[in-house]
């Protein structure tokens, strides 16, 4: 008898009233000017907690266990965002955005934490490596929305440009220990920068091909209480940046005897060795992630009150060999008190970063105010012990 | 509702639960439970490079070179692996094998083995020569001709029929214009163009103007009055005038015209002016219609060096087809010019009478306007040669103008251009009808001839009477690509096999692997007697076509091609028969003595083991087990005149006092007569059965032998003997122990050939093996310092540093450490003991400090040398570090026993380091 009255409470919570059936996103002001800023950097290990306490212990043991495969991650990600937003009563949306977005990746590989933590066998050749990424684009977003009966559509075809996209080619160390007692290693750092900026002459301002990509939605209500939606972000034509600049550093010391070094017969000479080289053939073409997924707004108790669920994918680098899928997903709640205050608090994978967030909103029509922090980190339980973090603002004024 | 914004509140409680009490790191501690191993190296010796096959080979052999030049044999030295037995070990062990003496019996198989027929062979030869090619050299080179700005400056006769005016003094006002007619005089011409320059009139009174001034204009015109130009100056007693004729054009005829004001002077009285003209920096653009003999001003010389490209053997050849051309050209808009060259070609082209090439040797057929030179030489007969180095064409060419209708000259502003004009001068030589090459750097003269001649051994001399040989001399092949014409002899002498001086000699016309003349060998029935005849000389001359007394390198060849490669080639082998050999026995009072002296000392030779290990008494302490020695009498026993043979006489080992009697015997200083059987010999059997491996393979213990000894107790017994060698000494006589009063034997070639296929050997010979096993007995114990073997300085620290260490900061870190081993392992090819498994060798570090929980690692013999683990704990460590100078010392400890270095013997011990951690350890801050 309970287990009825619950399901048809379910039921009836889904099915509620029709003035309960708003979009996805629902705008607060007709005519919208404003600013989002939000920054983070994270790691997949090192919890807050662990590293801001009076005296730090780095546990080489420990990390080998519990570091991933792939070894330390560092992440940083930012998005700096101007808008203008119309949104017109009968639904119709007309949005110009401009912006940045940055995000980083530094890696140092597993191998390093097992030598330290465990030492190694006699005569083992011991291998370090790493890898490093880095992107800047600067776009422009049109979004345009209407909705058709019960459907609703937008697409948001966008320009962006692939300021500046760096790559490690080489990040490795060898360390060599013979049984005849030769010892030797070789650092390399080989890194590679593409960008839209001449290096040689910076004020000559975006040398390169614009990208395009194109975001479109489409979404209607499922229940009066929720919308659902799917929407997919294409890259149609990849940027390409003219200018390249490779960067090889090289530390090592030649295969010498031990026994020469103690009697002073060896060469103690650390060479080192930095050169700049170009990087002949075609232009770099850079694409912008693929996200693609299905999104749902639910509002059980009216638009005040909104749930908010995303499930999808995005492609890293796509179209190219560094392509690479992972799966995204979103989770917020969003409260507004009487139109003025508001909170959320939501739990995001995106871009292979886990976010978990509260946030406060001050919406006073005419200006409004969000303020968010969260965690970061690329484990997902991880990321509730403060791996990372991250900051959003924005501002918006209209009427 | 309510449950909504619990559910919210519990998510946001989880996320701020995580968050703790942050405070900034005040210092970075490190924690590590790890187990680090350092590999330090190897020390490693290999022995093999102490006692060697070629170490002992030399030592054996140096003396022999040196001090026994008689001594026919030397040592043979290989690497002694016999089959495994089950009592033997294995061992290092060498084999040295020397003939003490041997007489041949098959004569022509001898003495085609010697030396000195391998060096004939040597001087085979096959020898490819190409024609040097003679390169076509062109080229260029200005002459220069006359410079017409300067023979029209200084040659130029500017003439004024009128050479003077008056002018009146006081005038105080304009004189009337005074025109003088000006007449180019010389040289004759029509017109003359100019770039640039002027005509410079001088105008000067020898009177006293008395004041007088005239501001003068002075124009030049053509003979109809035309302005050509002018120029104004004041005179007094003389003025000048520089009238630009720049871009003008003058013709023979023209005038001057003189105007201006008067003032000063004295009334009444007229000065009368003197004029001069001339041409002053004169750059001419065109004469035309000039006639004048340029004289010396147009004769040119030219002096000119041709050079044609050969390789270092051309030395000179006659040309079969050449030719040498040379032009040059005025250019095509000049008129009325032509040249009368006189020249001659001295240098490495000359004409086949050795004169030089003069200019009624000239083609001059096309010789005419407008080339000023255009003539060729034909080259056929004349000689070139590549000294000197040039042909030099040497002469003038005098320019001369037309005389009747003029010379039209154009000349270029720039008078680098056509003032000049180009001589090309081409000289090929497509045929040769004969050509000297320098065979000296071609590389064969020092193969056309060869002499030389070698001394028989003693017991050639000694025992072999005679020998009569039926066929002596060389032969083989030879090849002569060149045309023919080209023939080449080579004479062949010896006193030796022809009993003559005089020597035998063949033409080598043109072939190809044509057989030498029969001629070459001497097939007269020829007895040479070794008592007469000590030595055996070869004489071989190669003589090619051309060579003569003065370069007797130089070899001319006929109607070759150049560039042709042709080739000449001998391939010569001596070639000997013979009948009979003949020889002493001990009836003729015949014998032998000789001694064979070594530097053989193993002492000596163990002395760089001993050093490498810091132990100079190593060899003091072991002694050898076994050195055997083999000693074989070997002859074609077959034949039954060598049947009873037997040697008789001395022959013994001597090592310092100590005496090994191998024929005879000595007692109380009396040597007494033994006598040597024959016993048939076998060969050695070397691994992959080739000599070359320098392994024998084959167990000589089992050999029939006639004699065997140890020679193991006399190397011993003198070892501490400085400089003690082994010396091989004997007196020996060949006799028929069936007829001791036979003073000789004569072995028919006949008789040789019947049992030839059933015998190995075709010589009577002595010869010994001597086996040379490292295999010893350690008769004290022997500590070998391995610091010594590593290099490492026994006073220095081992750590290399120069003071006391401050350790405060590194034992900071150094407590992290919770113990450290030193493990090492050896490959075991040093010392074995042979047939005692309790022993072994024994390792041991001492640290030479007392202050320690151990100071000396394997002293109780827990360390053995194949491996082991010296384990230090924390405060040892501490101890170490700290302690300075820290020279520890590394010994290898070999006990009493019987040993043997196996084969290739080698020590190396490899040496790492453990670090086993545990704990943490602060890096930063306090």
């Amino acid at each position: 008898m309970k287990k009825s009255k619950l399901f048809i409470a379910i039921i009836s919570i889904f099915t509620s009233a029709n003035i309960f059936a708003y979009n996805i996103n629902i705008p607060r002001r007709i005519v919208e000017v404003g600013f989002d800023v939000s920054a983070g950097m994270n790691n997949n290990y090192f919890a807050a907690k662990d590293m801001l306490k009076k005296d730090l212990v780095l546990d080489f043991t420990q990390m080998s266990k519990t570091l991933p495969k792939q070894g330390l991650d560092i992440n940083f990600n930012s998005t700096e965002n101007f808008f203008i937003d119309l949104n017109l009563l009968n639904g119709m949306r007309f949005k110009l955005s401009q912006g940045l977005e940055a995000d980083g990746m530094i890696t140092i590989g597993k191998d390093l934490f097992d030598f330290l933590s465990k030492g190694n066998a006699p005569n083992q050749t011991l291998n370090f490596d790493g890898n490093l990424t880095a992107s800047l684009f600067m776009f422009v977003d049109l979004t345009y929305g209407m909705n058709i009966k019960e459907w609703r559509f937008e697409v948001s075809p966008a320009v962006y440009f692939p300021i500046m996209h760096a790559k490690s080619k080489q990040l490795s160390a060898e360390f060599r220990n013979t049984e005849d007692g030769t010892i030797g290693f070789d650092v390399i750092t080989d890194a590679q920068i593409f960008s839209m900026i001449n290096f040689d002459n910076s004020s000559s301002g975006l040398q390169g091909a614009a990208g395009f990509d194109l975001t479109a939605s489409l979404e209607r209500k499922v229940f009066n209480t929720l919308q659902a939606q799917a929407f997919l972000r294409c890259p149609i034509v990849p940027g390409n940046i003219t200018y390249s600049k490779g960067m090889k550093s090289t530390i090592s010391y030649q295969d010498t005897k031990f026994l020469d070094l103690v009697t002073g017969n060896a060469n103690t000479e650390i060479a080192q060795n930095t050169e700049f080289y170009d990087i002949t053939g075609q232009k770099y073409y850079l694409n912008r992630p693929l996200h693609s997924g299905v999104r749902v707004a639910w509002r059980p108790f009216g638009k005040w009150c909104t749930f908010r669920g995303m499930l999808g994918f995005g492609v890293r680098e796509p179209f190219t060999e560094s392509a690479k899928a992972y799966f995204e997903y979103e989770l917020e709640a969003d409260v507004l008190l009487i139109g003025i205050f508001g909170f959320s608090a939501s739990s995001i994978y995106k871009n292979q970063i886990f976010t978990n967030s509260l946030g406060l909103q001050f919406n006073f029509r005419v200006v409004e105010l969000d303020i968010a922090v969260g965690v970061q980190g690329s484990d997902f339980f991880k990321s509730f012990a403060g791996t990372g973090a991250v900051a959003q603002v924005a501002l918006k004024f209209g009427f | 509702m309510k449950k909504i914004f619990n559910s919210f509140i519990a998510v946001c409680s989880l996320i701020f639960i995580s968050c703790g009490d942050y405070q900034i790191p005040q210092s970075v501690s490190i924690k590590t439970d790890a187990d680090y191993n350092f590999s330090v190296g190897s020390i490693e010796q290999d022995l093999s490079s102490f006692l060697n096959i070629k170490t002992i080979s030399e030592k054996l052999n140096s003396s022999i070179s040196e001090g026994n030049k008689n001594a026919f044999s030397s040592f043979s030295v290989y690497d002694y692996r016999p089959p495994l037995t089950d009592s033997g070990t294995q061992s290092q062990k060498f084999l040295a094998e020397v003939k003490l003496q041997e007489i041949p019996v098959d004569i022509s198989e001898y003495l085609s083995n010697m030396d000195i027929s391998t060096s004939l062979k040597e001087q085979s030869f096959e020898q490819q020569f190409t024609i040097p090619s003679l390169s076509v050299d062109s080229l260029s080179s200005d002459l220069e001709l006359p410079d017409f700005n300067e023979i029209i400056q200084t040659n130029s006769q500017i003439n004024l029929p009128s050479d003077s005016i008056i002018i009146p003094g006081a005038l105080n006002g304009s004189i009337d214009p005074t025109t003088i007619t000006v007449n180019i005089k010389s040289p004759e011409f029509s017109s003359i163009s100019f770039y640039e320059g002027n005509i410079q009139v001088s105008i000067k009174t020898d009177m006293d103007p008395h004041g007088s001034e005239v501001s003068a204009t002075l124009r030049l015109l053509d003979s109809d009055g035309n302005l050509i130009s002018s120029a104004s100056n004041k005179i007094t007693n003389k003025g000048t005038f520089l009238l630009p004729i720049d871009g003008k054009t003058l013709k023979t005829n023209m005038k001057l015209e003189l105007s201006g004001t008067q003032s000063g002077g004295i009334l009444g009285e007229s000065l009368s002016y003197k004029i001069e003209c001339l041409f002053s920096a004169i750059k001419i653009k065109e004469i035309k219609g000039l006639k004048m003999d340029l004289g010396e001003q147009g004769k040119l010389s030219v002096d000119q060096n041709i050079y044609i490209g050969t390789d270092d053997t051309f030395v000179s050849c006659v040309i079969g087809e050449g030719s040498l051309f040379a032009i040059a050209k005025i250019p095509e808009t000049w008129k009325g010019i032509y040249s009368v060259p006189d020249l001659t070609i001295e240098g490495a082209l000359k004409k086949s009478d050795g004169s030089s090439i003069v200019e009624s040797d000239f083609n001059k057929t096309d010789e005419n306007l407008p080339y000023i030179l255009n003539r060729n030489l034909n080259l056929e007969g004349c000689t070139f040669s590549k000294e000197p180095k040039a042909i030099n064409v040497k002469g003038t060419v005098q320019i001369k103008l037309d005389d009747v209708n003029g010379a039209d000259i154009y000349l270029e502003q720039d008078t680098t251009g056509l003032n000049k004009i180009k001589v090309d001068t081409t000289c090929s030589i497509t045929e040769i009808q004969s050509i000297i090459i320098d065979t000296a750097k071609a590389g064969i003269q020092d193969k056309l001839s060869f002499k030389d001649e070698q001394e028989l051994p003693p017991e050639i001399n000694t025992y072999v009477d005679n020998v009569i040989l039926t066929k002596a001399g060389i032969e083989g092949t030879y090849t002569n690509t060149l045309p023919q014409g080209n023939d080449f002899t080579a004479e062949f002498s010896s006193n030796f096999l022809f009993s003559s001086p005089t020597p035998k000699s063949q033409v080598f016309s043109n072939g190809e692997n044509l057989p030498l003349n029969e001629e070459l060998i001497n097939t007269t029935e020829n007895t040479i007697k070794f008592s007469e005849s000590s030595k055996i000389d070869y004489a071989l001359q190669i003589k090619l076509p051309g060579a003569t007394s003065e370069h007797p390198e130089y070899a001319q060849f006929n109607n070759v091609k150049i560039g042709e490669t042709y080739k000449i080639a001998i391939n010569i082998k001596p070639v000997f028969d013979w009948k009979s050999i003949t020889i002493n026995t001990a009836a003729s009072g015949i014998q032998l003595d000789q001694t064979i002296e070594t530097d053989f000392n193993l002492s000596a030779m163990f002395k760089d083991i001993s050093s490498s290990f810091g132990d100079d008494d190593f060899f003091k302490k072991i002694e050898l087990t076994q050195m055997p020695l083999y000693l074989y009498f070997s002859c074609p026993s077959q034949l039954d005149v060598l049947k009873n043979i037997e040697y008789k006489g001395i022959l013994k080992f001597v090592c310092g006092d100590e005496n090994l009697y191998v024929v005879g015997e000595g007692k109380n200083g009396i040597e007494e007569d033994g006598t040597l059987n024959f016993r048939t010999s076998k060969p050695l059997e070397f691994e992959n059965s080739s000599e070359e491996s320098q392994i024998v393979i084959s167990d000589i213990s089992k050999y029939p032998n006639s004699y065997y000894g140890n020679l193991a107790d006399m190397v011993n017994s003198t070892k501490n003997i400085q400089d003690s060698k082994l010396i091989i000494e004997y007196c020996l006589r060949i006799s028929d122990s069936k007829n001791e009063e036979k003073d000789k034997i004569t072995i028919s070639k006949s008789d040789f050939e019947q049992i030839k296929a059933d015998t190995s050997t075709s010589t009577i010979s002595i010869f010994a093996r001597i086996i040379i096993p490292l295999e010893m007995e350690i008769t004290k114990q022997i500590d070998l310092n391995i610091n010594k073997l590593a290099n490492l300085n026994e006073d220095t620290d081992i750590f290399n540093r120069t003071e006391a260490p401050d350790l405060s900061e590194i034992m900071k870190y150094a407590q992290i450490v919770e113990s450290m081993s030193v493990s090492y392992n050896s490959e075991n090819k040093f010392f074995n003991y042979q047939n005692d498994s309790s022993k072994s060798l024994q390792f041991i570090f001492n640290t030479g400090m007392t202050n320690l929980t151990t100071n000396v690692y394997g002293e109780k013999g827990d360390l053995n040398l194949k491996n082991g683990t010296i384990k230090i704990v924390y405060e040892d460590i501490k101890k170490i570090l700290e302690q300075y100078p820290f020279t520890p010392k590394m010994t290898v400890r070999l006990p009493e026993g019987n040993v043997y270095l196996p084969q290739d013997p080698s020590i190396k011990i490899s040496c790492s380091i453990g670090l086993s951690t545990n704990g943490t350890v602060k890096l930063f801050g306090e």
